[in-house]
């Protein structure tokens, strides 16, 4: 009989356990191991279920088969110490903050105690409403847990384990949210005994129905603010990057027209200089009449009537140059007005630098007003680029409307940009 | 045989572009009939035909770039191709809607790219004509005046520039999507539409020449777009 008490004691411990577990890897499954998992995890483990059993010997033996008001808070007690030392077991396994960890566990305790809560409903009305001994292993209990078990458990698994495989769990930095949710579950870890006390004395079959209703809302909800919370934090994230993407750009354009102007400024002055030598008379001769002309072909400045367009013309033009690679462009600055000068310079440079690691010799430009909106067409000669390095160019062609197609055709790489009429 | 007509004031910059093209010629099997003039006052006084005009912009007296001025009041559709060595110069040539501009001294591997882009464009302004079997017999009409078909139950319509009423035709628009040929792109099943005679493209739908605005169909949408992407950049 003794054995029996024991074995079935332990089968309670290896189920509570491993729903507790089951619930908070749900979580934290996309989460990084720490190195030495293969005897961390196992150590963790049995650590977690001694702590159980030793908080249970603790605090619920004494006062074990009661239905009074001592068991009950014994339970409280015993689950809020087990699911801080939830925290500290999930950390011996995750390279992760307590805050995430605090997170984790919160959130799988909420999903076990849904499905606690949920078996608790159907035992309840198996019974006719009528207070039941909690025997684990009667057929009609078990499966009733089990069912419990596979739907609560499998939903949140298709709905946020499957989500947080896919973009990562990352670190979490808002903490009174976190602290809250602690609460929210020490709380909700009350009530659940306080509707299993009313059961057990008979509270009735309508009022349990409505706190069980209750009790598996509360549970619901904070599984979404938790959901939520991880969302709002991602999509902060990715405007924050979005932001520091933009400032750079901004930052590069702004550097690169300052340094544009600069070397216009330097080789205007030079050609002056040189033009009054040879103007003054009988000195130099042909020689720098030569050197008058040079100079005003590698006059550097492009007006488009865009002065990104021509920062981004001027400073590409420069490196063309010094590969060999002749860059000739025919371009209406105003045409593309209706972009932020930051932008202009990000998909131009993007567009050029593809054109640029093609290899050939030529690399033409065109920007136009063409049916009712403007057309970008680019033709170097040589090899297709890395798709990769028009990834900027697609992303801020998007954000105007523009639809970017490339092709290659005898021997020369297009890419043709087009953005509708505006508005 | 394309004519080809170059306006240059420097002799050995046209000799040089005549070898470049005689060389282009015999590698691609093409012939061209090539025409100098050496000023722009020349060109403006006789305003000769040709399929390809080259144009220094840099010439004594009237500049290259006023002569094309001239040349688009009367003639905007020969393509045009700017010979300078003032590269800033020739970046306003969309004003004259100039195909591209070389820089001087041309060489020929510099050449070959430019020249592969005007021959796709004398290639559209070449007046191709479609033969429309219509219930009083055959029209033959120019594939450019053709601003689009569509169906309707199970005849297909061209509508045709400068005729309000639509030609009626049995058929499939398959077919008459092979015979129109690559200027011709489907922006819905049963809309098949000439690049050439868009006005305007917006976000949904393009506006024809003659107003006729006519929507995408979101399968053919982006490919519809992309094609008519490339026909404005001038890649076909």
């Amino acid at each position: 009989m003794g054995g029996g008490i024991g074995i079935s004691a332990l089968m309670v411990l290896v189920l509570s356990v491993g729903r507790i577990v089951l619930g908070i890897w749900l979580i934290s499954a996309p989460l990084p191991l720490r190195d030495g998992a293969r005897w961390r995890v196992p150590l963790a483990l049995v650590s977690f279920a001694a702590a159980y059993g030793i908080l249970s010997l603790i605090f619920l033996a004494p006062v074990m088969n009661g239905t009074n008001a001592g068991f009950y808070t014994g339970q409280f007690v015993a689950f809020s110490l087990l699911l801080i030392s939830a925290v500290g077991f999930f950390l011996v396994i995750y390279d992760t903050s307590v805050w995430t960890a605090l997170f984790c566990c919160t959130a799988g305790y909420t999903i076990q105690n849904l499905t606690s809560g949920a078996t608790e409903l159907f035992w309840t009305l198996a019974g006719g409403g009528a207070p039941q001994s909690a025997d684990f292993f009667t057929p009609l209990r078990l499966g009733i847990s089990v069912s419990c078990v596979v739907v609560v458990y499998g939903l949140s698994f298709l709905l946020i384990t499957r989500y947080l495989l896919s973009t990562g769990l990352g670190r979490l930095e808002d903490r009174s949210m976190i602290a809250m949710m602690v609460i929210v579950i020490l709380l909700i870890i009350g009530f659940d005994l306080v509707v299993k006390w009313l059961t057990d004395h008979g509270v009735g079959i309508v009022p349990m129905l409505f706190l069980r209703l209750f009790h598996g809302l509360a549970c619901a909800f904070t599984l979404t603010m938790e959901f939520e919370l991880l969302v709002r934090r991602r999509v902060e994230a990715e405007r924050d990057t979005m932001r520091q993407v933009l400032a750079e750009r901004e930052r590069q354009y702004e550097q690169a027209r300052e340094s544009m102007a600069a070397i216009n400024a330097r080789v205007h002055d030079i050609r002056h200089a040189v033009g009054r030598i040879a103007d003054a008379d009988g000195v130099g001769g042909e020689a720098l009449r030569e050197l008058v002309r040079e100079v005003k072909v590698y006059d550097l400045r492009v007006l488009t009537g865009n002065e990104a367009l021509d920062t981004v013309l001027t400073e590409r033009g420069l490196t063309f140059a010094r590969d060999g690679v002749t860059l000739s462009c025919i371009a209406d600055g105003n045409a593309i007005s209706f972009m932020a000068p930051a932008d202009v310079y990000a998909l131009f440079g993007s567009v050029l630098d593809a054109a640029a690691t093609c290899g050939g010799a030529s690399v033409s430009l065109v920007v136009r007003e063409r049916l009712g909106g403007v057309s970008v067409h680019v033709e170097a000669t040589g090899e297709e680029p890395d798709a990769a390095m028009l990834r900027p160019a697609h992303g801020i062609a998007a954000r105007y409307g523009g639809t970017i197609s490339t092709l290659t055709r005898d021997g020369a790489w297009h890419i043709n940009l087009l953005f509708p009429a505006q508005g | 045989m394309h004519r080809i007509l170059i306006v240059e004031d420097t002799p050995a910059e046209a000799d040089a572009l005549v070898a470049c093209l005689e060389r282009y010629g015999s590698e691609r099997g093409v012939s061209f009939r090539v025409e100098r003039l050496s000023s722009a006052l020349d060109f403006m006084e006789r305003r000769p035909s040709a399929d390809l005009i080259f144009m220094d912009i840099d010439m004594p007296g009237v500049t290259g770039m006023e002569a094309a001025e001239l040349l688009r009041t009367y003639d905007a559709e020969t393509p045009l191709v700017f010979v300078t060595n003032l590269a800033q110069y020739a970046v306003h040539g969309y004003a004259v809607d100039a195909l591209d501009f070389i820089v001087k001294p041309v060489s020929y591997q510099d050449f070959v790219p430019h020249m592969d882009r005007a021959m796709r464009a004398m290639a559209r302004t070449v007046g191709r004509t479609v033969a429309i079997p219509t219930g009083e017999g055959t029209r033959v009409v120019r594939v450019s005046d053709v601003l689009y078909v569509d169906i309707l139950r199970h005849d297909i319509y061209y509508h045709l520039a400068g005729e309000p009423d639509a030609v009626r035709v049995r058929g499939s628009i398959k077919a008459a999507e092979a015979a129109l040929g690559q200027d011709f792109v489907r922006i819905a099943a049963s809309c098949l539409v000439n690049m050439g005679q868009i006005r305007m493209v917006r976000r949904e739908s393009v506006v024809m020449a003659n107003g006729d605005e006519l929507f995408f169909s979101r399968a053919k949408r982006r490919e519809a777009l992309e094609a008519i992407n490339n026909y404005a950049g001038g890649s076909f």
